[in-house]
């Protein structure tokens, strides 16, 4: 069987990593475990495993690397029952794939923009904060969040046909 | 289907973005860089690490006390206080709270208590928040609730956000949200959900009084009871959406009066 890995990689690194920050929240940590999980999986392919499906495979290992993570830091207690509601998603990989679109047009946005976009969407500043932090319109503001949101609901167009990523 | 999910996930993506992370191009560069897995390098450093933590545990024991308990008492009269993390805590007279200084959150905000105290929790998801009472344990990452032991049973109260509640020692627990009641008897191992006892069960801690359609007989049942007043009116089934904070029980008497048109009559 024939695998790519760096395709691989490519199409599926990043929707595995944010698939991995739903149960994890420490993208250090996420980012360790789905590189062990390539290299694993890498290790089984070249040793002659013959694995059906490698994509959820690897979405496997991710899960199940993140809940032992978990396990050892002792978090896997009542919290997480308490965040079961954000566990609870019968289509995290798919919704993992969206996400990783979004971040992904996220990262295009040039960095003022960007600056200004997570301003505004994370930090929940108003644009006339924006404008005064940053010592520029309101504006200026404006027209930053409306390129953001366009490129933003590009990408996220990309979602709806390419849904299996 | 699709889209009834786009906020979260925009929400969720915006809320955790970095610059230049979960980057494939770089994480393929890391895998071609060491294609060897590194099989061996943890079981050394856990050897490695292990001794070294060891040591410093010895030497620990050897020169320092491990814990250092701090315990805060209200005996006549409310007390307010500030934990560590700047959580807020008030105790009702006769009851206690204590924790480790040292552990405090390290990995979760131990403290034990008995008698009634309220809690603001200050949010952190990382280290959660544990009570520790008798018979029972509540757990949460950050709201305001209210303990209450007594002889027979233990009550929890929500005011805000969501807690879980345990019975020491057993597996059974439940979710709680903002206004619920639940309490665990002495005699039973199950927390149960109960009626609401008070409409305003922690007016003696943060002095605020919310009516919210409330029945003008049970709104002077419970001024009653907290200004130890005798109250008396005609006109028991008119009802009130007000909110007071809890000081002169005759100013409050005075707006009902005016904003119902109705007469209560206050004896001491």
């Amino acid at each position: 069987m024939n695998v790519n890995i760096e395709v691989l990689f490519r199409t599926n690194y990043r929707p595995l990593c944010l698939y991995a920050l739903h149960y994890l929240n420490d993208i250090d940590a996420v980012e360790d475990i789905v590189q062990d999980s390539f290299v694993d999986l890498w290790e089984l392919l070249k040793g002659g495993k013959e694995i059906k499906n490698v994509k959820s495979y690897l979405y496997t290992m991710v899960k199940n690397r993140s809940l032992e993570k978990l396990k050892q830091d002792n978090l896997l207690t009542d919290d997480t029952i308490l965040d079961k509601e954000e566990f609870e998603y019968e289509d995290l990989e798919e919704r993992s794939c969206i996400e990783s679109r979004l971040w992904t047009a996220i990262d295009s946005l040039p960095e003022r923009c960007r600056d200004i976009f997570l301003m505004s969407k994370r930090d929940e500043l108003k644009y006339k904060e924006i404008a005064e932090e940053l010592n520029i319109s309101i504006k200026t503001v404006e027209s930053q969040m409306s390129k953001a949101m366009k490129t933003l609901k590009k990408g996220a167009a990309n979602i709806y046909t390419f849904i299996f990523c | 289907m699709k889209n009834i999910r786009d906020d979260e996930c925009l929400d969720f993506v915006v809320n955790n973005y970095k610059t230049n992370r979960f980057d494939p191009e770089k994480a393929i560069a890391k895998f071609n860089k060491n294609k060897k897995p590194r099989r061996l390098y943890p079981t050394i450093l856990i050897m490695v690490a292990s001794l070294i933590i060891g040591f410093f545990t010895l030497t620990r024991i050897i020169i320092k006390p491990q814990s250092e308990w701090v315990t805060i008492t209200a005996t006549n009269e409310i007390l307010n206080y500030f934990l560590p993390d700047s959580s807020a805590v008030t105790l009702y007279k006769n009851s206690s709270i204590s924790f480790d200084k040292k552990a405090y959150a390290k990995k979760v905000r131990h403290i034990n208590m008995s008698g009634k105290v309220y809690f603001e929790v200050r949010k952190n998801k990382e280290v959660p928040f544990e009570v520790w009472s008798k018979l029972t344990k509540v757990r949460v990452l950050g709201t305001e609730f209210q303990v209450s032991e007594s002889e027979q049973t233990t009550e929890v109260y929500v005011n805000s956000g969501k807690i879980l509640f345990t019975a020491i020692g057993s597996e059974n627990n439940l979710t709680l949200t903002k206004g619920m009641f639940a309490e665990l008897r002495l005699d039973s191992q199950t927390p149960q959900i109960i009626e609401p006892i008070a409409i305003n069960p922690v007016v003696w801690a943060n002095g605020m009084l919310v009516y919210e359609n409330t029945l003008i007989s049970d709104v002077i049942a419970e001024l009653s009871a907290f200004y130890k007043v005798k109250l008396h009116t005609e006109y028991p089934d008119k009802r009130l959406n007000a909110t007071f904070k809890a000081d002169n029980i005759e100013e409050i008497i005075k707006l009902i009066e005016q904003v119902l048109g109705i007469e209560i009559i206050i004896t001491k």
